[in-house]
């Protein structure tokens, strides 16, 4: 590779604005750049994985290969699991620091800037991170906040599996769907993606967080001491059982290029030379790839896809280049399988073709999707979708709401995310208060809510109340958060949950309406004694109890029963207020009656 | 309506509609539109998505944060509007029923959304294609209750074009209405 001579300093072979493309992976960090129409990918130590793995040592980090000779239990793995679930919380507690996710991927950024610059000899700020297609709000900003943290200018956030399907160029087709395997040393994720008039949607996710080439590792060992040795893996001691795996797994791969393998054994009391056949590694991690492709049927079942109209499948991640599971998925699904680029490096040069393209201009167009519905949380706790799944992003959209009591001076906005109906099942990320409302009758004041989904699909929040012009808005950050299973478990029982859901909208939307109902006729009472007959008022204020009672249960067409009655029984005096020239002395009150 | 403005950046006159300055090649800040002036699109029920799909290409292509990323703040905030409104616009025209719904608007016709729909004959229809739908047992019977929809929203949105063609905006309404159930259900069916 020509390295220096593009990037010496001094030497500016051209005037290409540089953006790294940086994928951020659990096991291990990709880091690449597009100089002079070729990918170039940052090597560390000579080596382009460099693994996520940070040691403190004296308050001094050491990242990735630096790391040598150190005790597993001292090392921080896999800290981008920890995003899905709070990226504030302190994952590291030493009475030397305590250090939070966010803290730790820092390092990690740190680190891959420095490396980037030694290697390309230039400064460089610029970059596009990658993030799991599942990641929600508070995830993406907190990976985000870390790389910013770390020195780098964030130009964009983009989907893993976006990220691969662009590194084949399929933006330049027009459409199709699209699975995404990536199957990376410690989690398995799929994609399902629909390319539609240049559009990028993530259909939907699946996976299993703890699935992974490690396992392979495990089960390939376990397989070759019972053949060889017969013996198991429980009964080796520790430190020799890492070796006995770490040579397992240079001996799967190894497997690329050849099919029988002579190699030397050590278990501790004896060594032995074997000659292993393929045959036994495929046998091995037969099951968990079974497994996979397990996921990968209900992922087509829950969104409704046949296989036959998926035009293509993309490998991801270093563990795909087993033969075995290429064969697999051809054998089982028949389709057109992409794998001619590095599956280790395809996201990542996916995020560098990308960012070259932001910076120095292009007729290519990326457009994302957001994953799961934006919206608040409104009377008896259900949640309004203000911006909806699948929506094209940037995405801004506003939506008027109203106090549901009367004289209500504040006003509650609670932001969630997720597909079900009631607010409880969805994942509230945050809440702020619009206070010092004029007080009015309950439905009259005017809050605009304003939701705008950037580009990067972060979040920004703003209420304001029409007739004061008083507004607050907010930025939404992290708090406690979902797990990646949960994330995943959300949309799928969404689907389950759809038919309890709609009954519990119903029954919630018929008590909403009878206490406004009850609400209304009370604000109008004085008048009743003026227009109502004795017995017209006895009728009303009886069938007001019967409803007080049954509020309290869940029967919904009692209480819809009790609503039409009613309306039935204020009939006359409803229009008898509006015939007598009080409308001066109710006001607005009549207003609020007339709509109902 | 006004026919020109002043470029915010540069301040000479320009068409009220342009996107970028013509002397400038600044970015403008964005102006309210209905959706069909958003692609320049005559105000018609009838709409060819082909063209439709293209100009929501050419508009992203030129309007994108993506192609603002070196820009100024101000550019980089009307980028964003711009492509919400896009979207927006591009999502109202694609559905039909949302289109109708705009251009019902357009026409100066008042939906009352707290209305509701009298007609029982309709609604029986709908009930009864409700429970045969939520009943359905085999793939066989799904695809023929999905042909039997597909053919009744076909003449649903004919019905529809003719109403608008007469001006008979009440009954661009009630068929609407009519229309959304019939998706609603063709989509539960899916």
């Amino acid at each position: 590779m020509n390295l220096v001579n593009i990037s010496e300093p001094g030497i500016k072979k051209s005037s290409e604005a540089l953006c790294l493309g940086i994928d951020f992976g659990t096991t291990n960090s990709v880091c690449s750049v597009k100089i002079n129409k070729k990918i170039i990918y940052i090597e560390d130590f000579k080596k382009r994985l460099l693994p996520s793995v940070v040691f403190y040592e004296n308050q001094k980090a050491l990242v990735g290969n630096q790391i040598k000779n150190k005790s597993i239990s001292d090392l921080i793995f896999s800290v981008k699991r920890f995003f899905t679930d709070n990226p504030d919380q302190i994952i590291f507690d030493q009475v030397s620091a305590k250090k939070t996710a966010i803290d730790v991927s820092k390092e990690i950024f740190s680190y891959i800037k420095n490396i980037s610059e030694n290697f390309l000899k230039q400064n460089i700020d610029d970059c596009v991170l990658t993030v799991p297609a599942y990641f929600d709000e508070k995830a993406r900003s907190g990976i985000m906040r870390s790389a910013f943290l770390a020195g780098f200018n964030v130009r964009r956030l983009i989907n893993e599996p976006t990220a691969a399907a662009f590194a084949y160029g399929l933006e330049k087709k027009k459409r199709g769907l699209f699975l995404v395997y990536d199957l990376g040393g410690g989690t398995f994720d799929v994609s399902l993606l629909e390319l539609r008039e240049g559009v990028f949607r993530v259909i939907g996710t699946g996976g299993d967080a703890r699935l992974g080439g490690d396992d392979f590792d495990i089960l390939f060992a376990k397989s070759i001491l019972k053949e060889f040795f017969s013996t198991n893996l429980s009964e080796i001691k520790n430190d020799l059982k890492i070796k006995i795996v770490k040579k397992c797994q240079s001996i799967k791969e190894n497997f690329l290029k050849k099919n029988k393998i002579l190699e030397s054994i050590n278990i501790g009391e004896e060594e032995r030379k074997v000659n292993i056949d393929k045959e036994l590694l495929n046998k091995s991690v037969e099951e968990p790839i079974n497994k996979t492709i397990t996921i990968v049927e209900n992922l087509l079942n829950e969104c409704n896809v046949n296989i036959s109209s998926v035009d293509g499948l993309i490998l991801v991640g270093g563990s795909t280049r087993l033969e075995i599971i290429k064969n697999k998925l051809v054998e089982k699904f028949n389709i057109n399988i992409f794998s001619d680029l590095d599956p280790d490096l395809v996201v990542s040069c996916g995020a560098a073709m990308h960012g070259y393209e932001l910076l120095n201009g292009s007729k290519n167009l990326l457009l994302d999707v957001t994953p799961l519905s934006l919206g608040i949380e409104t009377m008896g706790g259900l949640m309004e979708k203000i911006i909806p799944r699948n929506s094209p992003i940037p995405a801004i959209r506003e939506q008027i709401f109203t106090t549901n009591e009367n004289s209500q001076t504040s006003i509650k906005i609670k932001i969630l995310q997720g597909e079900r109906e009631v607010t409880s099942a969805n994942n509230t990320l945050d809440e702020f208060v619009l206070s010092g409302l004029e007080p009015k009758p309950a439905g009259i004041p005017r809050i605009k809510v304003r939701f705008s989904l950037d580009v990067d699909g972060i979040l920004f929040v703003s209420a304001i109340d029409e007739s004061s012009g008083k507004e607050n808005n907010l930025v939404v950050k992290t708090n406690d958060q979902l797990s990646i299973q949960e994330m995943r478990e959300l949309v799928s029982s969404s689907f389950q949950n759809a038919k309890k859901d709609i009954d519990l909208r119903l029954l919630i939307e018929t008590k909403i309406k009878a206490t406004k109902l009850i609400n209304e006729i009370n604000n109008v009472k004085p008048m009743m004694k003026k227009l109502c007959s004795s017995e017209e008022s006895k009728e009303i204020n009886n069938i007001i109890k019967l409803m007080k009672v049954e509020l309290k249960s869940d029967n919904k067409d009692k209480i819809n029963n009790l609503i039409d009655d009613l309306n039935e029984k204020t009939k006359n005096f409803a229009q008898k207020i509006i015939d007598s020239n009080f409308s001066n002395f109710v006001g607005k009150e009549i207003d609020t009656m007339d709509k109902s | 309506m006004t026919s020109s403005k002043n470029c915010w950046s540069c301040n000479k006159t320009i068409g009220y509609k342009d996107l970028v300055c013509k002397a400038c090649g600044v970015l403008q800040k964005p102006v309210e539109l209905n959706p069909f002036d958003v692609f320049s699109l005559a105000k018609k029920f009838e709409i060819n998505k082909k063209i439709l799909e293209d100009k929501y290409f050419k508009l992203q292509s030129l309007l994108h944060p993506d192609k603002f990323i070196n820009a100024s703040q101000e550019e980089k905030h009307f980028s964003n509007v711009h492509t919400s409104l896009v979207n927006n616009a591009f999502k109202i025209l694609g559905d039909d029923v949302s289109r109708i719904k705009a251009l019902l608007e357009y026409s100066g016709y008042q939906i009352s959304e707290n209305e509701s729909f009298q007609d029982v004959s309709v609604l029986e229809e709908i009930m009864e294609l409700q429970n045969m739908s939520m009943s359905v047992e085999s793939e066989s019977e799904k695809k023929k209750i999905q042909s039997h929809l597909k053919v009744k929203i076909k003449k649903e949105i004919k019905k529809i074009s003719q109403f608008f063609n007469e001006k008979k905006y009440k009954d661009v309404h009630n068929s609407c209405i009519k229309l959304s159930y019939l998706q609603k259900i063709n989509i539960n069916l899916k």
